[in-house]
């Protein structure tokens, strides 16, 4: 099915129908990373985060995925305990921005 | 007994007399919604006072939700029906116009809730009467609308609405108007079906996509405009498919009674030459007026319209297509152009000569003589100076 089929009555949207936007172009420089020895796992970056880029596995804060995130800031000030820094794009941090240790 | 519309036997004692309000309170208890979100507003309030006194007695087991206002309860009927709860209300007049804005929402959200409107004037000047102007300004909203003529009417469609609303082809929100006063607070005959007979007809609630369900998901999102345009086109056309798909529910409503509704209904249409066009209570007044002219050996017959929206355009053209004159009732203006059955009307058919004649606002009563004066006035040459004529305030010089 093509567009316009694909659209449910109603225009019920379900999770998954659209592929999630592309936005690491919008960051400048600049991108969050976590330093996991403060981090409390409270999860408020990932409520905060405008834009799903904040990955949570199992219940817990797992770090970033780059490619949603369009380096707003807002987890940065959102973590109660500066465990969120933003970063150089160049900084040998892990895929999703892990630094200094292990999750909780 | 026979009714006027059934040559089937009658079973009498399932007959009651009430009031349209109250036997649309029946139709809501045997339906028994699980959420009836209201505010109270004349003339509709004998169909939630009966309706609430049903529930407090045990034998309904709505939630009746008295919301702060009509724009309240229709967004928590729209929020109940979505997430998978049967949901229905009942408004009038200015409830219907403070509603508005979410009527809308329900049909673009596809939410099938069922509406009783007491049809009333809108203010101003304020006036608790009946008439159209209500109905009206959610004509263009995306529902499906039925104008009754009797309470007996008014207690079948919302059973029929009920499967018309929750058809997988439409859902569509399904507004049934009656007449304010008129119906709503007269009382006549009314045959109330058997309990088991109506929860059997409508079935239980499935909506096919419900919030409360394993899968989550948004209704109500931003669409830009290649979306919006789309969304509004499938909109159109379920409405359209309230058409098709109304004959197959009337067909099983008849097995249950022996009443065959149809979109419209003619009286006398046969081989008439002159036709009148109404919606709503005044079918009497009209088919009185026709009995007298034929009386007087004049053809003239009489075309109801039930279902407004999806206006049944085909079917009219063919019950007026051997007419020479016709002259469209509304029971609603158009200030600055033509009133909205009229308009319909024009669009359907190919007839030269079509006359509007606006009636009964704010519950002035059209007699049968004003019928016959405006079919009088069918056969003299139109007066294009003065192209609808107010029935009650315009002067029309009789036949002798
Ligand atoms: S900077 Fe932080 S809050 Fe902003 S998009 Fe990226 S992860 Fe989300
Ligand atoms: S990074 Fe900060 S805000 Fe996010 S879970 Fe850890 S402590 Fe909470």
């Amino acid at each position: 099915m093509s567009f316009p089929d694909t659209i449910r009555p109603g225009a019920l949207i379900r999770s998954g129908d659209q592929p999630s936007p592309d936005m690491s172009g919008w960051r400048v420089d600049r991108k969050p990373a976590v330093q996991w020895s403060l981090c409390v796992d409270c999860l408020l970056c990932w409520a905060f985060c405008p834009d799903s880029a904040v990955v949570v596995e199992s219940g817990h804060f797992a770090g970033f995925h780059y490619p949603a995130c369009k380096g707003c800031e807002i987890c940065v000030a959102t973590c109660p305990t500066g465990a969120v820094a933003m970063v150089p794009e160049t900084s040998p941090v892990g895929p999703r921005g892990e630094m200094g240790g292990e999750a909780r | 007994m026979t009714s006027w519309f059934t040559d089937k036997p009658q079973d009498l004692r399932r007959f009651r007399v009430l009031t349209g309000g109250q036997a649309v309170a029946e139709a809501l208890r045997q339906i028994d919604p699980d959420v009836f979100p209201v505010y109270p507003i004349t003339p509709q309030t004998p169909i939630i006072e009966a309706f609430a006194q049903c529930v407090a007695d045990g034998r309904s087991h709505a939630r009746i939700l008295t919301a702060e206002s009509e724009h309240s309860a229709m967004s928590a009927a729209v929020g109940a029906a979505l997430a998978g709860a049967r949901a229905m209300t009942a408004t009038a007049s200015q409830g219907l116009a403070y509603m508005i804005e979410i009527v809308y929402l329900a049909a673009s959200l596809r939410a099938p809730v069922v509406i009783a409107v007491g049809n009333r004037a809108l203010s101003g000047p304020i006036n608790i009467h009946g008439d159209h102007s209500d109905g009206m300004l959610a004509r263009d909203s995306g529902v499906v609308q039925v104008y009754v003529t009797t309470a007996q009417e008014a207690y079948d469609w919302m059973v029929m609405g009920v499967r018309l609303a929750e058809h997988g082809e439409v859902l569509l929100p399904v507004m049934v108007g009656l007449d304010g006063f008129t119906l709503t607070h007269s009382a006549e005959p009314v045959e109330i079906l058997a309990d088991a007979a109506v929860q059997e007809f409508v079935g239980p609630y499935a909506y096919p996509y419900p919030l409360l369900s394993e899968v989550a998901g948004t209704y109500g999102a931003f669409a830009m405009p290649e979306h919006y345009f789309e969304i509004k086109r499938q909109q159109i056309a379920a409405l359209e498919r309230a058409e098709a798909v109304l004959p197959a529910i009337t067909r099983s409503f008849a097995k249950l009674c022996g009443r065959q509704y149809a979109p419209l209904e003619g009286y006398c249409m046969e081989d008439a030459e002159r036709a009148m066009v109404i919606m709503g209570s005044q079918r009497g007044t009209a088919q009185e007026a026709v009995d007298k002219l034929r009386e007087r050996g004049q053809k003239v017959g009489v075309v109801t319209v039930r279902l407004f929206r999806p206006f049944p355009r085909r079917d009219l053209a063919e019950q007026l297509r051997a007419v020479q004159a016709i002259a469209v009732f509304d029971r609603a203006s158009t200030p600055g152009s033509f009133p909205p059955l009229y308009l319909d009307t024009r669009a359907a058919v190919r007839t030269p000569r079509v006359d509007s004649v606006i009636y009964g606002l704010g519950g002035r009563d059209l007699t049968p003589d004003d019928i016959v004066a405006v079919f009088d006035r069918l056969k003299r040459p139109a007066v294009d100076a003065d192209p609808i004529f107010y029935a009650g305030s315009d002067e029309i010089e009789q036949e002798r």
